[in-house]
């Protein structure tokens, strides 16, 4: 027997429990308690104090991390819990002898599983990460001792290994890279290496560089420049030679060829990974380019982790779409069943549904009578959750006018009046608004006055045509597209607009000053603030502009706007301070990034060319002035409007996110200086309305898609990588939906809303939806068999295409004539975690009880369940 | 003597741009502008149907929109015996280039108020005897008389020593052009232009610098579209790139950075290249350059070991780029001067062509003449002929018809042998290899090279003889490193059993026009074979047809 050793316990048995993440401890006790086998009754008596001595310890100790500590409680508790078991039994070497057997036996099944579990998920590149190994063990709920888990490896032929950190980036420019790539494409060249070397079957590369039998020049500029002596000494090599030269300029440049070569062939494994290739099929790629094997396991290996691909389950049938509450979609494929039961049962479904929908109208015409609008919304928007797909139901639910509008406030913008308010949590990207003005008061109805802003969008507007010194009353009003309107919500405001758009040159001794007023600016007070001096009154030509002679160059000038009350009195604007400073050199803008965002809106990107003001104007034909040329502030604003909103910088960059009007505009930018505005570039753009409620299913490799058409869009354009197509209203409404044949990986797939006009294009902002990868179907068969006295029993046989590993099924019989949609419509007759081969069907037994006829037996997936579930003809589900 | 046979022409046929010059009254060598007021043409032809067919810039801009009706960068295929079909009528690269230089030819007519009939054509140095002859049959399917072909950098050195203080020197012409990279050593002096040596590479120019810029380009558009949106759907978007990146890359040889415009797939971006960010992408291509610079000093340095380079001449249009010259500066210390980068070619062989005609006159004039005295008046007289009917001086007209020019062979050329350097060679398959008797850069005409080989196996009776030629742009023994030319073989038949290792003699020569003559002569029967290496793509026949065919289509620019 050795002698206890605290610490070296610590670290074997305390430590690897750290991360454990299963609420139970590993069933080991004799690890735990450090018992020895051979060990006397005395010895025993003797081991279980000093560990318990250490436990005790360990879990009070200061100097101890918390979760060492955790441990050490837990291991007390379970203490506790065991004396009271087992009582003086403990202190026997005969008890632990019965344990260890007892449990070596009933462990063996756990190991396996495990092994087997792994062999099935990683047995194909025989290598497993910590993180991965944690994860499928907490999966299975698994509480095996460390040594165990390493026995199920060692079992299952896989081995732990930390994935490496593969370069992510080639060295090279990129179109440089691409040319590399192509050129070695076309000389068919797996790889640089064998560019550099020619086949050189097994060579490493991922840590260091070697080949059996060596080569030479490893992969440096001596390897390249040797290749390219042998290429150019044959003809036809075109391809290679380019290779070989942009390999040459690399290695000059202190390029990592090592790195480079390992990009490149892990290039195509990293994008094949992302859409779904097995791993057996990118080892063999990798293997075919003389990859060593090792190293092309441990390639995949790391590549598998560099990323996780997020899987989702799918649904099929019917059943599935009325579900998602696609009742028309539903209705549609149900048409397409062919065989008579199952299109009876799949009717009596969409019946029920429809059933719902028609009540749920008929209650919300009725509220929408008596003036309940927001019963009449709620209960029509129920009616949709179970419909989404039908249009006239969502029209139907647009014509309910929506809750009015939170807390508007006004406040002085600019020249103008900015109104704001909060949208109450119903309102959506559709709801659009009205903002009308009118003197003295709040408008009461949306006529009650001039709108001045009408649409969807932002909560805020400016009127920039708001009268100043008056009081002016504001109200909103929200609707959705053509629907009724909502009840006013406003507020009142004096507009006491300062000057606007001040432009201070000072040259010499001179400073000249322009700026902008309200028309209804009554005067304007200016004030030269100097060092040391109160303000200077500064004589004015006219109310905009003035020029003086002043001593020093650099002086503060305060701008008060003053306006005419209705009762004669006099108000200030605040004052608008401004320094005259140097000249500063101008820019035009030289780029444009034009999108379409939710809105519809647009958000324009420029660099800030220096302090200088930009400003974007929106007009129906292109500016008059060439790049670059300067333009007086009296004919830019002649040009089209100002397209405002809000602003937000990045770095250099700065966007601006406006509403505008669908249509395509010509957007110019405008560079503002002392000395006139300059013109910069200039891009067409339209927008149009987005579709809505864009959502995917997966019928094999083939997909429909659906969305909702926003009014005046005739045509969407669905795209996704390697593909696109077209699709009129019409076509759509013949299919059914969008079909696609996007392959059967996950896939983004976007779809922009498309009007034409006159001069073009207007185009929406992309909707995108995630097409869930394909996953693996298990498929089952039922057969029920009854008996005229006691319990029946009903046989479900599992088959995959693919092998599952540990698949979960519960296996549900619901009594009546409506197949149960959701395992709790029915009462639960077994529940089980089985691994499904591809070969071996699973077959499960349950006991019937007994009910009366027409009754449905049905198996289902516990949510999130990374497979699909087939049901076999409706026939074999219902006993009639 | 007529006026008309006076006129002789010099014409640069690029693989990108090609020009067509003449010597004016002044003696000077001058470009003719075409339709478009412009000196270059591109080198595009468009076969618009079956009757018109549209070389020029109309024809480059056309392949957006037509692309398969569009022929680019025929030069490259020139000796090969690619073909092309076009509304059922079968076009070569001779008889597609023979569309361009007709489209020249018609355009220098017009220029000049008279038909062009006599030609100087040019080629790249490295153009071995097959392309040669391929450049000439495309001259005559032209319906031209090609009386003289001349490589590049001999017609640019001629243009060069025109324009230059006199004197022997040195000199090494860089030329990059639309397709094509060489350099070449010349020696030129007042009565000599002389290849020293040559190298090159046949698919490197300005295109493949283009093509850099276009994946940029295209790379960086694609950056600023939405995901999804698929460029390389948008045809018209490809070729117009294909346009813009040519002309950004010109404007970038004189503008540190250019703003780029583009519209593909709906979506609109401007980018912004700057020269820096241009050289960089290109900068391997450059490297090349250097590297095959460096090859050429080192080829020099092994023929004449004392040569000094005197000066570097940049022609070819992409020589514009300013990186080359500061490249060549960097790397050699050289201060290269630009000599007229797009025209030089075509202007020096307009010389080259008066040169000729020049000494025609007078050999035929001599010819005439009853004695030795009344021939050198003659030949004077002659001289003083032309100069009255050309209006250029008669100094001018000497010291162009006194210029020899003399041209190095651009490959390797030898025989097929049995490598019996290992012991048990006996005992093992045949391994064979190429022993060159003629080298790359060895000056035309070659003279006899002997060399004596012996039969490898008893009581032989026949010998085989095979000819090949080096195969890349470095030669090598190894067979795969030569190619076998055709018609290149033949065989000693009918001998006695011969001994083993009974000599044989191999003589071979090449001479002023690249024609190869071999003989191999057993050396105990006098037993002789001999082989002439006279390869054309196009047999006469095939010319006669293609002449015909060509000379149905009307070309415009
Ligand atoms: N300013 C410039 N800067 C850079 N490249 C230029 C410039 N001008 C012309 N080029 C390029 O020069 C090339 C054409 O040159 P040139 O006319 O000498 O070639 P070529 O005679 O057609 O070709 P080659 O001599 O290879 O047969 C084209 O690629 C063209 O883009
Ligand atoms: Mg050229």
């Amino acid at each position: 027997m050795s002698r206890f050793d605290p610490r070296a316990y610590e670290d074997a048995v305390v430590k690897p429990l750290r991360r454990w993440s299963s609420r139970e401890l590993p069933d080991d006790l004799v690890t735990r308690y450090a018992v020895e086998p051979g060990m006397t009754d005395a010895q025993l008596a003797n081991r279980l104090v000093e560990v318990r001595a250490l436990w005790n310890k360990g879990a009070t100790s200061t100097g101890k991390a918390a979760a060492i500590r955790g441990i050490y409680k837990a291991f007390l508790t379970a203490d506790v819990e065991l004396k009271a078991r087992e009582g003086a039994d403990l202190d026997t070497a005969a008890w632990w002898r019965r344990f260890a057997a007892r449990r070596a036996s009933s462990r063996q099944g756990e190991v396996d599983d495990l092994a087997q579990t792994l062999r099935a998920t990683f047995g194909t590149l025989g290598l497993v990460a910590a993180g991965q190994l944690e994860a499928t063990m907490r999966a299975m709920s698994a509480s095996l001792a460390p040594d165990e888990v390493d026995k199920a490896l060692l079992a299952a032929g896989i081995r732990r290994e930390v994935p490496l950190d593969l370069p992510k980036t080639s060295g090279l420019q990129d179109t440089v890279y691409r040319t590399l790539r192509a050129r070695l494409a076309d000389a068919r060249m797996g790889s640089v290496v064998e560019l550099l070397h020619g086949e050189t079957p097994g060579f490493r590369i991922l840590r260091s560089f070697s080949t059996t039998p060596p080569s030479t020049g490893g992969l440096g500029l001596a390897a390249v420049e040797q290749a390219i002596d042998r290429a150019n000494r044959r003809s036809g090599n075109q391809a290679d030679r380019e290779a070989l030269g942009i390999l040459a300029s690399a290695a000059r440049g202190d390029v990592d060829l090592r790195a480079l070569a390992v990009f490149h062939l892990l290039d195509e494994i990293r994008q094949n990974h992302a859409h779904g290739v097995p791993d057996a099929a990118l080892l063999r790629q990798l293997r075919t380019s003389g990859l060593d094997d090792a190293e092309a396991r441990l390639a995949v290996f790391s590549v598998r982790n560099e990323t996780a691909v997020p899987r989702a389950s799918g649904v099929t049938g019917v059943g599935e779409l009325l579900a998602d509450g696609k009742l028309v979609a539903a209705r549609q494929l149900m048409a397409t069943i062919g065989s008579s039961e199952d299109a009876a049962a799949a009717r009596a479904l969409v019946d029920r549904q429809t059933e719902q929908v028609v009540a749920l109208r008929v209650a919300a015409r009725e509220s929408l009578r008596t003036g309940a609008e927001a019963e009449a919304y709620h209960q029509l928007r129920q009616a949709a959750v179970l419909a989404v797909d039908d249009e006239d139901l969502a029209a139907e639910l647009r014509r309910v006018p929506p809750a009015p509008v939170l807390e508007v406030s006004t406040a002085q913008e600019g020249m103008g009046v900015r109104v704001s308010w909060r949208t109450p949590a119903d309102h959506s990207d559709e709801t659009g608004y009205r903002v009308v003005r009118r003197p003295d008061r709040v408008p009461r109805d949306p006529d009650d006055g001039v709108p001045v802003r009408d649409g969807p969008g932002a909560a805020v507007t400016v009127d920039g045509k708001a009268p100043a010194g008056i009081t002016v009353g504001y109200a909103v009003f929200a609707r959705v597209a053509d629907g009724a309107w909502s009840r006013p919500v406003g507020g009142v405001i004096v507009p006491l607009p300062p000057v606007q758009d001040v432009r201070i040159t000072h040259e010499g001794a001179v400073v000249n000053a322009q700026w902008k007023v309200h028309p209804e600016t009554a005067e304007v007070e200016v004030t030269r603030q100097s060092p040391g001096h109160s303000g200077v009154p500064v004589r004015l030509t006219g109310r905009t502009s003035f020029t003086e002679h002043v001593v020093g160059d650099e002086h503060g000038y305060s701008f008060v706007a003053r306006y005419r009350r209705s009762d004669g009195s006099m108000g200030s604007s605040p004052a608008v301070l401004v320094r005259s400073t140097g000249v500063e050199r101008l820019a035009p803008v030289p780029a444009l990034r034009i999108t379409a965002v939710a809105g519809p809106r647009v958000a324009i990107t420029w660099r800030k060319p220096g302090p200088a003001e930009v400003t974007i104007r929106r007009a129906t034909a292109p500016a008059p002035w060439g790049f670059g040329e300067t333009v007086s502030t009296a004919a830019l604003v002649e040009h089209g409007e100002e397209v405002r909103g809000d602003l937000g910088d990045d770095g250099e960059w700065r966007t601006l996110t406006a509403a505008v009007p669908t249509g395509l505009f010509h957007y110019t930018a405008f560079t503002h200086g002392p000395a006139g505005v300059l013109r910069g570039q200039e891009d067409v753009f339209g927008v149009a309305l987005p579709v809505t409620a864009v959502a995917a299913r997966r019928l094999g490799d083939r997909h429909v898609l659906s969305w909702t058409w926003p009014e005046d869009a005739g045509t969407a354009e669905v795209s996704w990588p390697g593909g696109s197509r077209r699709i009129t209203r019409a076509q759509y409404r013949d299919e059914g939906g969008c079909g696609l044949d996007c392959g059967s990986g996950q896939t983004v797939v976007s779809v922009v809303g498309v009007v034409a006009s006159a001069g073009g294009e207007c185009r929406s902002v992309p909707v995108e939806v995630v097409v869930a990868g394909r996953v693996p179907a298990v498929r089952y068969t039922v057969a029920v068999s009854r008996r005229l006295f006691g319990a029946g029993q009903v046989r479900v046989r599992l088959t995959a295409d693919t092998p599952v590993a540990r698949c979960s099924v519960v296996l549900v019989v619901a009594p009546g004539r409506v197949m149960p949609l959701r395992a709790d419509q029915g009462q639960v007759l077994l529940r089980e975690t089985r691994d499904i081969g591809a070969a071996e069907p699973v077959e499960l037994v349950a006991e019937l009880p007994r009910l009366r006829p027409p009754f449905w037996v049905r198996c289902f997936l516990p949510d999130g369940e990374p497979v699909r579930l087939v049901d076999p003809p409706t026939a074999q589900l219902k006993v009639p | 003597m007529t006026e008309t046979n006076l006129r002789v022409f010099g014409i640069d046929l690029g693989t990108t741009y090609s020009a067509i010059a003449h010597v004016d009254e002044t003696g000077r060598p001058t470009v003719c502008r075409n339709t478009d007021s412009l000196e270059t043409t591109p080198s595009v032809v468009y076969f618009e149907n079956e009757s018109n067919v549209v070389v020029g810039s109309v024809a480059k801009n056309t392949a957006i929109t037509h692309p398969d009706r569009v022929v680019s960068l025929i030069k490259r295929e020139m000796g090969s015996a690619a073909n092309y079909r076009f509304d059922d009528v079968d076009h070569t690269p001779e008889s597609i280039s023979a569309l361009i230089l007709k489209q020249l030819a018609q355009d220098a007519a017009e220029h000049t108020g008279s038909a062009v009939s006599q030609v100087v054509i040019t080629v790249p140095a490295y153009f071995g005897m097959l392309e040669r002859d391929a450049t000439k049959n495309a001259g005559r399917i032209a319906g031209l008389d090609v009386i003289g072909i001349v490589p590049e950098p001999v017609a640019a050195a001629l243009h060069y020593e025109a324009t230059t203080h006199p004197g022997e020197r040195t000199i090494l012409v860089y030329d990059l052009g639309g397709g094509t990279f060489d350099t070449t050593v010349i020696r030129v002096s007042a009565t000599e232009i002389s290849v020293v040596c040559t190298d090159g590479d046949d698919r490197l120019g300005g295109a493949d610098w283009d093509a850099r810029l276009r994946d940029h380009l295209f790379e960086r558009f694609a950056q600023q579209v939405p995901p999804g949106v698929d460029l390389e759907d948008d045809e018209e978007f490809l070729q117009s790139l294909v346009t813009i990146s040519e002309d950004t890359k010109k404007q970038l040889s004189r503008a540190e950075s250019r703003p780029v415009a583009l519209r593909g797939a709906g979506a609109s971006a401007r980018i912004d290249v700057t020269r820096a960010q241009f050289e960089d992408l290109t900068k391997d291509l450059l490297d090349k350059t250097v590297d095959i610079v460096r090859r050429t000093l080192a080829t020099l340095t092994e023929k004449e070991p004392d040569t000094r380079i005197d000066d570097v001449l940049l022609v070819g249009g992409s020589s514009s780029m300013p990186a080359v010259a500061q490249r060549l500066r960097a790397e050699f210390g050289w201060e290269p001067r630009l000599h007229d980068p797009h025209l030089a070619v075509a202007k020096g062989a307009a010389l080259f062509a008066l040169g000729r005609v020049v000494h025609r006159e007078v050999d035929q004039a001599r010819a005439e003449a009853a004695d030795p005295v009344s021939a050198d008046a003659a030949a004077a007289a002659a001289v003083d002929t032309v100069a009255a009917r050309t209006g250029i001086s008669v100094q001018t007209l000497e010291s162009l018809s006194a210029k020899d020019t003399h041209n190095v062979l651009p490959k390797a050329f030898g025989v097929k042998l049995v490598d019996t350097s290992a012991p048990d060679w006996r005992d093992k398959p045949p391994s064979y290899y190429v022993e060159h008797l003629v080298h790359a850069n060895d000056r035309l005409p070659t003279g006899d090279r002997t060399m004596t080989a012996g039969t490898v196996r008893e009581n032989q009776t026949e010998i085989e003889i095979e000819l090949y030629e080096q195969s890349g742009v470095v030669a090598g023994p190894g067979l795969e490193e030569n190619k076998a030319l055709t018609d290149g073989a033949g065989a000693i038949t009918g001998l006695p059993r011969l001994p083993l290792g009974a000599p044989v003699d191999i003589r071979m020569e090449v001479d002023e026009e690249g024609l190869l003559r071999l003989a191999a002569t057993e050396r105990s029967t006098g037993k002789e074979l001999t082989i002439e290496v006279r390869v054309s793509v196009l047999g006469a026949e095939q010319v006669a047809e293609a002449t015909r065919v060509i000379s149905g289509l009307t070309v415009s620019s």
